[in-house]
């Protein structure tokens, strides 16, 4: 009688650690599941939507509101935001089209456009931002109308044709097959070593190896890894402008990780008075984050350009809503302090699988909208309750 | 830095020059007596500059004065710049809604002090209206159409095949009217097959592009036909086209409307079939005439106004259209079906564009 008490106990002691297990789980990755889970559901209603051909499309289609999102995270984690990133788009694909079409060498464009266009805009904010302590709300949102008014100055309301032949290369190439999977692969081997490399540092410094937490990281990404050579392995390897967002985001979460500056933006968006006083650079610091994301957007501008082989001066509409709303579902807090890069691209292939997937199913643009609005809610809710059991 | 005297400075200068603007305005209106309210939706698209200008300049040569305004696409913006052109005394107001559902009520305030508005370019749905003048938005879908029906028996030998609509602003009265033409065609011909019919918000050529990639993804690249509202829209399915080496007019049916430059080039260049050339000129002089007709002969019936203005024209003609509230007599100016055969004659010839606009550098 009373062993069998005894085991029953045990056995719901066992069932309740299972069950922290994956709540904690949950808490911790529950961006990535709804992801999955929006796969999955696609994957079922429309036969087309887990092909090669068309991940490779959607991670493309991705790519753009994802390199505007990474500088707008950085942003959004010194409790600042940027509303003029979608007119910046606009801006600088007039600008790199007309300065093409003035004769002006394609890799001579480029650059310039990035610098007058993304720096130079990025500054302007900045400066107001920093220097006035205006609301970063308020600047960008005239900024917005600017560079807006600019990109239909400039071309005269029309659009703008591209005859250079090379242009359109850049956003729609492919790497070759063999090369991207020597690429995937080597991704793979530096997972594995740098994950080794940290175990071993942990132990060296005696902290506790969490062995649940690596195994998820590792099926993670094994999976992921897997997954993309699958897709880009099948169909045509992976496109241009996904080599340019991988390298981004990389660099993004480098800096934001493993660097002084990176660590000075989460103390400035958890207390900008102490970070201040504890010797950080307010001014040079908000002046480099509003200058990234202008000139991410710009190249995002680019990229668009390319893809069209053209622009037109209303490219880049709504563009803020998408990257804010990726930022925002992949975890950061509106209040600064708290997010990740990685938290973002999640966030941006959420609405990248979202906007995808009911085109291919054609639910009406209307309904679109709806569903796009519920989710960002729900994210943010559940962030909400997850905070509170922490608390 | 800026010191405080700089800022007095500009301050006072701005306001200065708000002041003497206005007052400069009133001035100039004191001299002469016709005066012609013009107020259009937008200036975003480039075809709005030659609107604006063709029209002035009409209504100045037959000794008017116009007093211009757009509105940003924002019905509030064009409630304000109504009330204000009333107040400054206008006689007659020509009128391109922003919203074309609720202007009935901008009508409503200029008939309050008796003053007529004639409708432009997009016809206001359930509300009252003394005149229209537009482009016949009906004709752009028939016209392409039929030139649709005609790629498919000369490329396929048979009218069969999968047809996408990719349309613009949703809820637009001009996209649906472009829209119908294309679908009444669909119906007639019941070898074609419409497999999407997509609404895209602002006209984005981004968007239709995304849209493309998607719909060949769904189709494995076996769809026959894109019929696009404008050719902002048509840019992009061609975009997405170009990828999979579809940008051929021998190998997909593609049709624009606006005649752009650059689709006008990939009509010559053989990517796109067809593009339809909305001339303005017809519509901002015809406007313009009306409107200082109108102003002349206060007391004359509107309908025979209209009906003398497009006699002896041939292209153009006169109905009384029901917008849901009244029948308004209309005068519908033309478009005209522009092809890799006829650029020369028409864009060209009637130096909507110049040759080396459309062939390149080269030439041809």
């Amino acid at each position: 009688m009373s062993k069998t008490l005894q085991h029953e106990s045990t056995q719901k002691v066992l069932q309740h650690e299972n069950m922290q297990v994956v709540l904690k789980f949950l808490k911790e990755n529950g961006t990535l599941v709804a992801l999955v889970v929006l796969m999955l559901i696609f994957s079922f209603s429309d036969e087309s939507f887990f092909t090669p051909r068309n991940l490779t499309n959607l991670a493309r289609q991705t790519t753009i509101t994802g390199i505007i999102a990474v500088g707008m995270t950085m942003v959004i984690l010194i409790n600042g935001i940027d509303l003029s990133v979608g007119s910046i788009v606009g801006l600088s694909a007039i600008s790199v089209t007309l300065m093409m079409q003035a004769g002006l060498n394609m890799w001579l464009a480029i650059p310039l456009t990035l610098i007058l266009v993304g720096g130079g805009i990025g500054l302007w904010n900045g400066f107001w931002i920093a220097h006035y302590k205006i609301p970063p709300f308020i600047i960008t949102l005239g900024m917005m109308t600017i560079a807006r008014g600019l990109a239909l100055t400039f071309s005269g309301g029309g659009s703008v044709p591209v005859m250079a032949p090379g242009f359109r290369q850049i956003g729609g190439a492919f790497l070759p097959k063999s090369i991207s999977i020597i690429i995937i692969l080597a991704a793979l081997v530096f997972f594995f070593y740098s994950l080794y490399r940290s175990i071993q540092e942990k132990k060296k410094y005696g902290i506790e190896v969490q062995k649940q937490e690596i195994m998820t990281s590792a099926v993670i990404a094994v999976v992921g890894l897997l997954l993309a050579m699958w897709v880009f392995g099948s169909y045509r390897g992976i496109p241009n402008p996904v080599v340019i967002f991988v390298v981004i985001v990389f660099a993004g979460s480098f800096v934001l990780r493993n660097t002084k500056f990176g660590r000075r933006l989460y103390a400035m968006g958890g207390n900008e008075e102490a970070a201040r006083l504890s010797g950080i650079n307010i001014y040079r610091t908000s002046l480099i984050v509003f200058c990234t994301v202008t000139v991410l957007s710009a190249l995002a501008g680019i990229l668009l350009a390319s893809r069209l082989n053209g622009a037109s001066p209303n490219l880049g509409n709504m563009f803020e809503l998408d990257a804010i709303s990726a930022v925002i579902i992949g975890g950061t807090s509106f209040a600064g302090g708290i997010g990740t890069i990685t938290g973002t691209v999640i966030g941006a292939f959420i609405i990248g699988i979202l906007n995808n997937g009911m085109s291919l199913l054609g639910v009406p643009m209307f309904y679109q909208f709806i569903v796009r609005g519920l989710i960002i809610i729900l994210a943010v809710w559940f962030d909400v309750l997850t905070k509170k059991k922490k608390g | 830095m800026m010191t405080q005297k700089n800022y007095v400075v500009m301050i006072t200068i701005a306001v200065l020059v708000m002041l003497i603007i206005p007052l400069l305005s009133v001035l100039e209106a004191e001299a002469q007596n016709m005066k012609i309210g013009f107020i259009l939706k937008t200036m975003q698209e480039a075809r709005y500059q030659t609107d604006k200008s063709l029209f002035m300049a009409k209504a100045e040569a037959l000794g008017a004065e116009v007093l211009f305004d757009s509105s940003s696409n924002n019905e509030l913006t064009q409630l304000r710049q109504v009330e204000k052109m009333l107040d400054e005394g206008i006689q007659v107001l020509v009128l391109q809604p922003v919203n074309t559902g609720t202007a009935g009520n901008l009508v409503r305030l200029a008939h309050e002090k008796g003053i007529k508005v004639i409708g432009y370019d997009s016809m206001l749905q359930k509300g009252p209206l003394d005149l229209m003048v537009m482009q016949d938005s009906w004709s752009v879908g028939r016209l392409q159409g039929e030139a649709m029906v005609k790629w498919f028996k000369e490329k396929r030998g048979s009218v069969e095949g999968k047809v996408a609509l990719i349309m613009g602003q949703p809820a637009d009265a001009n996209a649906a009217a472009m829209s119908q033409g294309v679908l009444e065609t669909i119906e007639k011909n019941s070898g074609l097959e419409l497999i999407a019919q997509r609404s895209h918000i602002a006209w984005s050529p981004d968007l239709s592009r995304e849209t493309t990639e998607n719909l060949l993804i769904k189709y494995d690249n076996q769809i026959d036909a894109f019929v696009c509202n404008n050719s902002g829209l048509a840019f992009g399915v061609i975009a997405a086209l170009e990828l999979e080496g579809l940008a051929d007019a021998e190998k997909v049916f593609v049709a624009g409307s606006d005649a752009d430059l650059r689709n006008i080039q990939y009509v010559v260049q053989g990517k796109q079939v067809v593009e339809i050339w909305k001339k303005i000129k017809p519509l901002a002089y015809k406007a313009a005439e009306i409107a200082v007709e109108i102003v002349k002969n206060p007391d004359k019936s509107l309908p025979d106004i209209a009906k003398e203005a497009v006699e002896g024209v041939e292209v153009q003609k006169f109905e009384m259209i029901n917008n849901g509230y009244m029948d308004v007599p209309t005068i519908i100016t033309p478009v005209i079906l522009v092809t890799k055969d006829n650029v020369d004659d028409t864009v060209i010839a009637e130096k909507f564009f110049t040759k080396e606009q459309v062939y390149g550098k080269e030439g041809k």
